[in-house]
């Protein structure tokens, strides 16, 4: 899959899985890697970069299995962003499956 | 590549970024690497899935340098990477050779008497006044005198059995021959050399400054801050920097050694000469 078409989706995917619960960034990026082809390393960038942009928060919690864990979540901005993004993938998706057919 | 190894790479390469973002990122790998052991995942594996650390670090660029500064160059940052690299080997390689050096000429406390010589020195050299010099140089002959008798002490009690500060009568006439030969002769020669040493030293430490401020401004420009230098002459001035600091570097060091040797060779002539006068 082409890197740049993932790097915008990317966001997308990020935002909206955190906005169904909060995640902290391994699990995260083992949900993610999952489906998409992407090397692993390449997301704790985009979730620093997510969060100086306002759209994420963190919160350390304890875990009973070692050491805390940072955990992210959406802030209203990422809350808003989310849909925004979800929106555009939907048309978007709508045109190139329109020229495609 | 193991954990260690990924880690200091990404260390390395992760300039451009602000210091909290930089922090930040290298603590999320940390974790990771945790979570990941602890679901017992071998070390390679975990360094496989996340990636080359370079382009790791060239995305965290990508993403997170401030705008006013303006993306880094990436070819500006390996090239950067590499120049610490090599100036690490080389500095580690110059310093094993004169560790070894250290070893043969050991090293003296530094004593009151450094202290005054010092001053008395730098006065000198301020003023040009002929009273501070001969200043120095009484302090150099002073603590010659102190402290030649403590290492030939410890010496002679090994080989002749205990021979305390010679009691013998000081003989006139060979007094008189000493002095006369010394302040005539001997002493300019001495000064001469004293001074060319001394300068040669002091020249060596000018030449490492001189290299940081190059290499200062080469780094400077490289980053955008002072463009005093620009396009190929921020390599130049990298390298420059480096050799200028490397070779004042070992030049101080050396020069460093050569005073070392001068003022323990006074340290013995002076002790000859006491020698020849008590006999």
């Amino acid at each position: 899959m082409d890197t740049q078409f993932k790097k915008g989706v990317l966001d997308l995917c990020v935002l909206c899985i955190l906005q169904r619960a909060d995640h902290y960034g391994y699990e995260l990026v083992q949900k993610i890697s999952k489906d998409i082809q992407i090397t692993e390393g390449t997301l704790y960038p985009i979730l620093r970069r997510l969060k100086n942009d306002g759209y994420l928060q963190t919160y350390l919690k304890e875990s009973s299995e070692g050491p805390s864990r940072k955990y992210y979540s959406l802030t209203k901005n990422g809350e808003t962003k989310a849909m925004e993004l979800k929106k555009e993938w939907k048309d978007f998706g709508r045109k190139v499956g329109k020229i495609l057919k | 590549m193991n954990r260690k190894e990924f880690m200091d790479e990404l260390k390395e390469h992760l300039v451009g970024v602000s210091k909290v973002d930089r922090d930040e990122i290298i603590e999320d790998y940390e974790e990771h690497f945790k979570i990941g052991k602890r679901e017992k995942r071998s070390e390679k594996d975990i360094v496989e899935s996340l990636g080359d650390p370079r382009q790791i670090a060239k995305d965290a660029r990508g993403e997170l340098s401030g705008s006013n500064k303006g993306e880094l160059k990436d070819e500006a940052v390996d090239t950067w990477v590499a120049v610490k690299k090599l100036s690490r080997q080389v500095w580690g390689r110059v310093k094993e050779i004169t560790e070894i050096e250290k070893v043969r000429y050991p090293r003296g406390e530094f004593t009151n008497e450094g202290w005054i010589f010092l001053i008395l020195l730098l006065l000198s050299i301020i003023t040009d006044h002929s009273l501070f010099i001969l200043g120095t140089v009484a302090v150099v002959i002073y603590s010659a005198l102190k402290y030649s008798n403590r290492k030939d002490g410890a010496r002679n009690k090994k080989a002749k059995g205990t021979k305390k500060k010679s009691k013998g009568k000081t003989n006139s006439v060979r007094f008189v021959i000493s002095l006369l030969f010394n302040l005539l002769f001997f002493f300019w020669v001495w000064f001469s050399v004293f001074w060319v040493i001394i300068g040669l030293f002091i020249g060596s430490i000018a030449i490492l400054i001189s290299g940081v401020v190059v290499l200062g401004f080469a780094i400077f420009s490289l980053f955008g801050y002072h463009t005093v230098m620009m396009g190929s002459m921020i390599f130049s001035g990298l390298f420059a920097g480096i050799g200028l600091i490397l070779l004042g570097g070992l030049l101080t060091d050396l020069s460093e050694k050569v005073m070392r040797l001068f003022f323990w060779a006074t340290k013995k002539y002076i002790e000859l000469n006491m020698r020849f006068i008590e006999e």
